[in-house]
């Protein structure tokens, strides 16, 4: 397994993760469907698991880098469990509309638990190649594209969350949008 | 709370990761991390109608 591999294969993970962000504010945009606090905690853990590969890329593959993504999917994964079981119980009913079957935060659960599975074999990958602790960066041309659709990725969601929420609490059902006057602030 | 917190702390990260300051990201990221944690608590523990 070349250094390469892996190092494309952290690309990938980048720019999943971005898809990720972009879907679900795209999906937010086209159906006025706002993210609610839990919501906003996954989009969270898909930023900082996205750090982790991003760190990969401009450092090099390193266990600490490893560790931040696998750490960010765990909380991102353990906000999106917290949503599942507030609706697991029939009649309970949802939060926002489905997708190919599934809620946003069953698909953050599944994506989430993926990229934990995803960075385990990835670290395995590298100790299999030899360099158990850390390798020199790579330099391709994929990786700085990858790197700014996560950062654009990671300051619309800032600017999505300040225009629904501001600078205070988001409500636990929210309707509009703080900066345009249609929210309401109270949670 | 400052629900878009996490999100601007990671722009911070980010900038430190472009400058090519690691440690700095490391740090950032950890902040990140934090109140993730943190909000999780806040938005999540309270008591669900499951028996677990």
């Amino acid at each position: 397994m070349s250094a390469l591999l892996t190092h494309r294969l952290n690309v990938l993970g980048l720019v999943g993760t971005a898809l990720a962000l972009f879907f679900a504010f795209g999906w937010q945009v086209a159906y006025h469907e706002l993210p609610c606090p839990l919501c906003m905690l996954q989009r969270a853990g898909f930023v900082a698991a996205g750090l982790g590969f991003l760190l990969n890329l401009r450092f090099g593959e390193h266990l600490a880098h490893y560790a931040a993504a696998i750490l960010g999917a765990g909380i991102g994964a353990a906000a999106s469990l917290r949503q599942v079981l507030l609706h697991i119980v029939p009649g309970s009913g949802a939060y926002g509309s489905p997708f190919l079957g599934y809620h946003f935060y069953t698909w953050a659960f599944i994506l989430q638990t993926a990229l934990i599975a995803y960075c385990a074999l990835l670290m395995l990958v590298q100790w299999r190649r030899g360099s158990a602790e850390t390798a020199p960066p790579v330099r391709c041309g994929s990786a700085p594209w990858a790197g700014l659709a996560f950062v654009v990725a990671v300051a619309l969601m800032l600017l999505a969350g300040f225009a629904e929420c501001g600078i205070g609490p988001c409500p636990d059902d929210p309707v509009g949008y703080w900066l345009l006057g249609t929210g309401k602030m109270s949670d | 709370v400052i629900i878009i917190l996490p999100f601007a702390t990671a722009l911070v990260a980010c900038w430190c990761v472009w400058r090519g300051q690691r440690g700095a990201a490391l740090a950032w990221w950890a902040v990140t991390a934090a109140v993730n944690v943190a909000w999780l608590f806040y938005h999540a523990t309270s008591k669900l109608n499951l028996g677990l």
